[in-house]
């Protein structure tokens, strides 16, 4: 069977590669022997070119209709297998992972016929975590948290912790902003009998230009919008141009959201980013408001990059609860369970203090 | 920690002396409305209430100056009656002047005591005296108590509670309401000394619009806790803005232009209430100020 997936393995002991976090180069974890990433790619080029020939044929030879009929053509061309380079095994991705790793031997796995054309990415932030800064840092998120179920922390085990590169649409924008704003001003004085407050209204327009670099949105349906907005923001100091050998013992994706789809939520993070650059321009009055603002867009370029991300899992009470971590700032976020009771006992704790506190204050006004 | 357990224990109580003294939850009402359901015949001696209830002059109950407005004839015989009443079952000389005029160079409060220590023919009443002296011209008003009725109707706690009573009816011009409002304040204060045996504090009674007003906004409190203590809970929410990736040396105005629209003026009435308090130390006592 042809190969169709490429394993990077050491050149000098045929140990599986892995990026490092925090490292500049590919170490091999057996015999210490430290790679470029650059020629590391290199080194690969040709095996990954015939494996994506090797995919292409078979994508070609893939005949669904003798399957039984369990599958629509539509469902079988979501999911694709490859041979596992290491074991032979055969390895069933669905249509948009670029890497894996390999569920019999652990060997990490790159799918190269994915890299090719548009799919390709530009940039990728390489991962600077650890597996054991994400467990730590999961742990630091529990902190503090008193309507946390003591069940959860004493029992609490991650039950799955995977390293994705995740696919996002990098935005660069140049816009051209106009917003009208209501502004007041207060002018108080006293008369022997009266304090008079005399309210100024005005109408105030602002018209200016600005430059956006790089506002990450996700590309993948399967990632959670939230979650992706909620690990923001990347160092951008540490992005690199794209290079396989980063995805080298990580699982990956391909973007299955285009960046079409992805303007709109880039385009309103910008207006209104916009329009409060343009009211911190409104100044010497006593409030501000914004009535209206149009922003268009001057100049406009998008970039395909792959961001780290850890994706931890855990358990309580049957139900999954997923936290995510930016994989080169160690960011953690996610929805924590809570107490009922332990939130009623806090907050009607809280009330029957309250109560002869706020009973001799109300007497006193009554 | 004492302080916390005392808050505690207080409010406990509190929350469970709610059923237990909704029946006699404030003794000086129960005292009037009891008064005023087994109405006895003046003492002997006694000027019956009609007699009482004289034209205005030295010894009236309701004296109105002429050039005082608010008052009608029918309001001021209620009023009269209800103070030949209320005179009469605690013993005690309660009126009220309204005056256009002071004196010149006289005060709102030299008046009022004058009146209560027996100038101009004014009874005394065996327990004391009192009277509510507004001079609507110059809008001073003084209480005074005289003849020992100050050890009944403190300066300090007393006093104050009727003002709180009146203070916003003669803000008003209501000069027939503020003196209704006397009338029934001074009679529950009555009611409570001749049930309790010590004079009225408003502090030391218990107040269930305070406790309605305090368990709503404890619940409240302890709602807005609980939801703040769950919001903790997640830090996961959408991005609204793109503030982190602004270029910031890249932003140029091009344009402002700021229009006037217009002017809105509001005034507030700045209070005038500024007051004066006597001791209770002497034979008279009492309190007033401006309104």
């Amino acid at each position: 069977m042809e190969n169709t997936t490429v394993s990077y393995k050491c050149p000098h002991c045929t140990a599986p590669l892995s990026f490092q976090p925090g490292h500049e180069k590919i170490t091999c974890e057996y015999c210490g022997t430290e790679y470029e990433a650059a020629a590391i790619q290199e080194l690969f080029a040709r095996e990954q070119e015939l494996a994506a020939r090797a995919a292409e044929s078979e994508n070609v030879q893939w005949d669904t209709s003798g399957v039984g009929g369990e599958w629509s053509a539509e469902e079988a061309g979501g999911l694709q297998k490859f041979t596992c380079s290491s074991c032979g095994a055969e390895l069933v991705c669905d249509e948009n992972t670029l890497a894996t790793e390999c569920c019999y031997c652990g060997n990490p796995t790159m799918l190269p016929s994915r890299f090719d054309g548009m799919l390709k990415p530009d940039y990728v932030i390489p991962f600077k975590k650890t597996k054991a800064e994400a467990v730590a840092a999961l742990k630091e998120f529990y902190k503090g948290k008193i309507l946390l179920p003591a069940a959860f922390t004493a029992n609490n085990r991650v039950e799955d912790i995977q390293p994705m590169y995740v696919p996002f649409w990098l935005f660069d924008a140049t816009v051209s902003a106009t917003a009208t704003f209501r502004a007041e001003s207060d002018k108080v004085y006293d008369t022997p009998r009266e304090t008079v407050t005399e309210t100024s209204f005005y109408s105030c327009e602002r018209t200016g230009h600005m430059g956006f670099g790089r506002i990450p949105v996700d590309g993948s349906q399967k990632m959670d919008d939230s979650y992706m907005e909620s690990i923001e923001p990347f160092d951008y100091n540490d992005i690199v141009e794209f290079n396989a050998g980063y995805l080298a013992g990580y699982l990956a994706d391909r973007y299955d959201v285009s960046a079409e789809e992805s303007v709109s939520r880039a385009d309103k993070r910008i207006e209104t980013s916009a329009a409060g650059v343009l009211q911190g321009t409104v100044t010497g009055y006593h409030r501000v408001a914004l009535e209206n603002s149009v922003v268009s867009k001057e100049e406009g370029k998008v970039s395909y990059a792959l961001a780290p991300v850890w994706i931890l899992t855990t358990r309580y009470e049957g139900k999954p609860y997923t936290f995510m971590m930016n994989g080169q700032t160690g960011k953690m976020v996610g929805h924590l369970p809570y107490d009922k009771k332990k939130s009623w006992l806090y907050s009607g704790g809280v009330a029957l203090v309250l109560v002869p506190v706020l009973y001799f204050v109300a007497k006193f006004f009554v | 920690m004492r302080n916390i357990f005392f808050c505690l224990v207080a409010s406990i109580l509190i929350l469970f002396s709610v059923p237990l003294s909704a029946a006699s939850m404030n003794p000086a009402q129960d005292a009037v409305q009891k008064a005023s359901s087994t109405e006895k015949a003046p003492p002997a001696g006694t000027a019956a209430p009609a007699e009482k209830a004289a034209p205005a002059g030295g010894n009236a109950l309701v004296r109105v100056d002429q050039g005082v407005y608010g008052f009608s004839d029918h309001a001021k015989k209620k009023l009269e009656d209800r103070l030949a009443k209320l005179n009469a079952k605690y013993d005690v000389h309660v009126g009220v002047v309204f005056l256009k005029k002071l004196p010149a160079g006289k005060t709102a409060e030299h008046e009022a005591k004058a009146i209560v220590e027996g100038g101009n023919g004014y009874e005394q009443g065996s327990k004391g005296s009192m009277v509510l002296l507004v001079a609507t011209d110059s809008r001073d008003y003084y209480i005074a108590t005289g003849r020992n009725l100050n050890k009944i109707i403190t300066s300090k706690e007393g006093i104050p509670y009727i003002e709180n009573r009146i203070l916003k009816d003669l803000k008003d011009n209501d000069y027939e309401k503020a003196a209704t409002h006397f009338a029934g304040a001074v009679e529950k204060e009555l009611a409570y000394y001749e049930e309790n045996g010590e004079p009225y504090d408003p502090s030391k009674t218990f107040s269930v619009l305070a406790l309605l007003i305090a368990v709503l906004g404890s619940g409240a409190a302890g709602i807005g806790v609980r939801s703040y203590l769950i919001s903790q809970m997640s830090n996961v929410h959408h991005a609204a803005d793109a503030d982190v990736y602004l270029d910031k040396e890249s932003f140029e105005l091009t344009g402002e232009s700021d229009t006037f629209l217009y002017t809105k003026v509001k005034s507030v009435p700045k209070r005038k209430h500024s007051s004066s308090r006597s001791s209770d130390s002497g034979s008279t006592g009492g309190g007033g100020g401006k309104f």
